[in-house]
């Protein structure tokens, strides 16, 4: 965090100036168009679409939106506290975790390390593949290559075990919003040891702060950095520079940050890619307002805002101004000064001009709709939410509540009419079964099956958050086989307690079925549904399995209706 | 399920149902019976594939001169003759092109200047630049249009259409029901016996709503789309596995390992010709490779172009090598979202641009020849004085596939606010 404290020194000589929303917004002439809409929503069929949700069909519906899954325990808290106050928990992050979570993640030593810890710890010389390698020096190097993997893999697991088990679950979903929102990729270059502090400061730091925050924090996280190129974006050649690096990568020992060094030196212009994201993906939304010009504009404002990547010294942002070139430039039509003695400000200038741009309140509240509500959010929901992000300063939590407290959220029309997504659904089937993830290689299989690996969406957009694209003729089939495998626990490292099954020591199967269904689908089943369950059991039952048995295929066809596949 | 059953219900059916689909007349288009039918595969290389290191000017000094790094040498491309030359890599459709099976457009795209990914990719896959109310991809409209006229003596084939991969591109999006197919088809079948009472149901009515979903009541009161999904899902890869089980009666687990290269990608192009050849009536399939978007370490020739474009080029090669005489009724055309900006930049790589190519290969394509207009490489003729300017308009090459190789006549409206022209490039002379 040190660096942020420098920071915020240096913004202390512009901050007057600088403060974004101090000024009222200029009219805004287009109406905001989005990139995507929605076609279709998922009608909800067990129920008269029309008739207004009762009190515990509101408490499930709240659920399902922010939570991983519905299970029996959260029903029970929000019953105990009563809505408005469970939310504001919620809202605060404020929840215990159980031991056993903390337990778990206090196991895994990358997660409370910094950038400078993980490089120096975990990105280790890999020894060169020689054609005559002999079996130990293919180990060494099989070692290497592992230990490089470590800090990803943990953070993938970090993500999916608070996903399934943290007591906070609105944190949980709207990190998992703002992971898409400023997606990165692990499997690019260095991000992989960025990462983890990205997570921890960027997403999770942030994902119950203020949008602002968020914004400024992504724009100087070595992950965003090199995600998506600007570190190497520079205003002039330096020839001296590349000279020196190229030098420095025959005498060092960390490679990596050596060819590192060696790319920024060699970039001798700029690299878009990060200024075009930023207006496009992350601000304005596609097409709103501006230009490729402003992208070059933006591009060119940006050179300089690199990192350090010499593992000696904390691998923090890092504005170089040797790598920047200062002048006035016109952006969005408006003038961005050009500010020498201390040129970074020239993008803070930039970010707080995107950060209190009205069509950025727009663009985020129509995907925060979107996300919480329904594939295709109403209009005037999104425009209040819009408003609220501007009043309150872009306030994420004041976001969340004006959604989630909006009597337009409990319209029976949105009452499961979304189709979980890949991870949701994975997420959602553990945490109604209480499983066991003693290892988690196979979920994550799983997860990479269903074309949703955590962290690693390549594209720049985030994973898709709408349904239609999701819901592929074909895409089930990899569901029930995970739904199923559950169940019958051939999911590798991943168990159901032999408490869960405690109900089945009395009683018949059409009780079991109950029972099962109740925990499995709180929100009830179609007769179609109840009546295939009942031909399945019939089937089995015929071979008089133990009640265990049973009980585990009765889940795995659950896991796997149409029902569980919504929320 | 039987597949006779089926075929005799969709003779009954799809007679009534192949009018006035996807929002314009269904369109005239010559029959076929089964398994002597045009297939369509489209490959779609998402990122920005970048044209002027595949398709080389080679005798540009001008291309060596904004690419000094990353340019190929003249003595390692593969010339094709005064003008152009192949990457390296391409050595496998080298022989392809010489017989005449390959054809490739160069500065081709979209009249959108679009530079994002994502808008330049839509634009492309709805056949629409600029137009963001078309949510029907061009793949599935020609599917919606073409419904097989029962009348005729040729049912609706269940397996018209296949997306290679787990979820569909965005060409293959829209309301004609498209299989997407896991890359682990087998192991798949109890899972698809168990759940066939919960998502499908009586077969009868299934069928007849399985048809008629087909067409253009995906939305209907109905029709709610998961359970639609799950019957989809049943139907489409039970029917699959059988298809290459019959077609590989040794070995359904190990399909890609004997003439194709390794990797997701060869064994998809080698499940496809399969169902080619087993004559079950595909028409349209589709399959994506990421990762072309080349901001650093494009590389010469031993970059990461260099290693894309073997896997592509060797799984296509093999491809056509498997499909023999199949491979006259069957085109494959290769398509991007914008070529990349000509001069490299500081890392080897290079932008996103505008101009790029396109590779048709197979069927009766006019190959070895370069088709598009090409104007050179100096910054007065360049787009925005950085890209390769866009000559062909990308939908003159879908709707002359449409055309030449499809047989289908593209109706008014089936591209919005375009007017298909008829052979402009003369692709299929």
């Amino acid at each position: 965090m040190e660096f942020i404290k420098r920071r915020t020194i240096c913004w202390g000589l512009c901050i007057l100036a600088f403060t974004p929303f101090v000024s009222a917004q200029e009219e805004q002439e287009d109406a905001t168009k989005f990139g995507r809409e929605a076609r279709e929503g998922t009608p909800s069929l067990w129920r008269d679409s029309e008739k207004p949700l009762d009190q515990r069909e509101r408490i499930h519906h709240l659920l399902s939106r922010v939570t991983f899954g519905v299970t029996d325990a959260t029903i029970y808290e929000v019953e105990q506290l009563g809505v408005d106050k469970w939310l504001e928990q919620q809202l605060e992050g404020a929840a215990d975790e159980t031991e056993a979570l903390q337990d778990r993640l206090a196991k895994i030593p990358s997660l409370t390390m910094s950038n400078q810890e993980i490089v120096q710890t975990y990105r280790v010389p890999v020894p060169p593949l020689r054609r005559n390698a002999s079996p130990e020096e293919r180990k060494r190097r099989a070692e290497a290559r592992a230990k490089q993997e470590v800090p990803k893999n943990d953070l993938k697991d970090t993500v999916l075990l608070t996903a399934v088990y943290g007591k906070n679950q609105l944190r949980e979903v709207v990190c998992d919003f703002w992971r898409n929102h400023f997606n990165i990729d692990v499997s690019k270059g260095n991000v992989k040891y960025y990462a983890t502090e990205y997570e921890r400061d960027v997403i999770r730091g942030e994902a119950l702060g203020t949008f602002n925050a968020m914004l400024n924090k992504q724009a100087r996280h070595p992950a965003m950095l090199v995600y998506l190129d600007n570190y190497i974006s520079r205003a002039a050649p330096q020839k001296e520079l590349l000279e020196a690096a190229q030098r420095a990568l025959f005498s060092t020992r960390d490679f990596g940050a050596a060819m590192e060094a060696v790319d920024i030196a060699k970039m001798k212009g700029i690299n878009e890619n990060y200024a075009r994201e930023l207006m496009e993906l992350h601000t304005l939304g596609v097409d709103n307002d501006y230009t490729q010009e402003d992208v070059i504009t933006v591009a060119n404002i940006l050179t300089g805002w690199t990192l350090q990547q010499n593992p000696k010294e904390p691998i923090v942002f890092q504005f170089r101004k040797d790598m920047h070139g200062s002048e006035p430039r016109m952006l969005l039509n408006k003038r961005v000064p050009s500010i020498p003695r201390n040129p970074e400000m020239e993008g803070q200038f930039v970010l707080n001009m995107l950060v209190s741009h009205e069509a950025t309140s727009k663009f985020l509240a129509y995907k925060l709709c979107r996300y919480l509500v329904s594939d295709d959010p109403p209009e005037d929901l999104v425009e209040r939410v819009a408003k609220v992000y501007m009043r309150k300063k872009s306030d994420m939590k004041e976001m969340y509540k004006a959604v989630l407290m909006d009597e337009e959220f409990y319209n029976p029309k949105n009452y499961q009419s979304k189709f979980k997504r890949p991870s949701e659904f994975i997420a959602s089937a553990l945490r109604v079964t209480d499983a066991e993830i003693e290892s988690t290689g196979g979920v994550h299989a799983a997860l990479l099956q269903m074309s949703e690996p955590i962290y690693q969406c390549e594209d720049p957009t985030g994973y898709y958050d709408q349904a239609d694209a999701w819901r592929d003729p074909g895409v089930m089939a990899p569901r029930w086989s995970f739904s199923l495998g559950l169940g019958l626990e051939q999911i590798r490292g991943v168990r159901i307690p032999a408490s869960y099954w405690e109900g089945l020591k009395q009683g018949n199967p059409v009780q079991w079925k109950e029972m099962l269904t109740n925990r499995i689908l709180p929100g009830g089943c179609t007769e179609k549904t109840s009546e295939a369950l009942d031909a399945v059991i019939a089937k089995y039952a015929r071979f008089n399995p133990e009640p265990e048995q049973l009980g585990r295929y009765i889940v795995g066809i659950l896991l796997g209706s149409p029902e569980f596949q919504r929320q | 399920m039987k597949r006779r059953n089926f075929l005799k219900m969709s003779a009954i059916t799809s007679g009534a149902v192949c009018l006035n689909v996807g929002g314009f007349n269904a369109a005239a288009r010559a029959q076929f019976g089964p398994g002597d039918n045009p297939t369509l595969v489209v490959i779609y290389l998402r990122g920005g594939q970048d044209q002027l290191n595949t398709i080389i000017p080679h005798k540009d000094k001008k291309y060596y001169e904004i690419r000094p790094s990353v340019s190929i040498k003249e003595e390692n491309s593969i010339a094709l003759d005064d003008q152009w030359a192949f990457h390296p890599a391409l050595e496998p459709l080298k022989s392809w092109y010489d017989k005449g099976k390959v054809a490739v457009v160069v500065n081709s795209g979209s009249p959108h200047s679009t530079r994002s990914h994502f808008d330049a990719q839509d634009f492309m896959e709805y056949a629409a630049p600029g137009n963001r109310t078309v949510r029907d991809g061009w793949l599935n409209r020609y599917l919606a249009a073409t419904v097989p006229d029962a009348s005729k003596g040729y049912g609706l084939p269940e397996l018209r259409t296949l997306a290679m991969q787990e979820l569909l591109p965005r060409s293959l999006r829209g309301r004609y029901p498209v299989l997407a197919v896991p890359n682990n088809l087998d192991g798949l079948q109890e899972v698809l016996d168990l759940f066939d009472g919960f998502y499908g149901g009586d077969e009868k009515k299934d069928l007849a709503a399985f048809l008629k979903q087909s067409t253009n009541v995906r939305s209907g009161v109905d029709a709610d789309p998961v359970m639609t999904s799950g019957r989809e899902t049943i139907y489409g890869l039970r029917r699959l596995q059988e298809v290459l089980k019959g077609e590989n009666p040794e070995d359904l687990n190990n399909l890609a390992f004997q003439e194709y290269p390794a990797g997701h990608f060869a064994s998809r192009m080698k499940k496809l010709a399969s169902a080619i050849k087993s004559g079950v009536g595909l028409e349209v399939a589709a399959t994506d490779i990421g990762g072309w978007d080349h901001h650093i370490g494009l590389g010469s020739v031993d970059g990461a172009l260099d290693r894309m474009l073997k896997f592509l080029s060797e799984g296509l090669s093999a491809f056509m090598n498997d499909l023999g005489s199949h491979l006259d009724r069957t085109m494959v055309l290769v398509c991007t979202e914008f070529g990349r900006v000509c001069k490299e930049n500081g890392n080897a790589g290079a932008d996103h641009g505008h101009g790029g190519a396109m590779w048709l290969l197979g069927g009766k394509v006019n190959g070895g020849k370069i088709y598009g207009k090409w104007t050179g490489l100096q910054d007065s003729v360049l787009n925005q004085k950085r890209d390769l300017p866009v000559t062909t308009d990308f939908r003159d090459i879908f709707a002359e596939v449409l055309q030449g190789h499809m047989k289908f006549e593209v109706p008014d409206g089936f591209f919005p606010k375009y007017k298909a022209k008829a052979n402009s490039l003369g692709l299929f002379a």
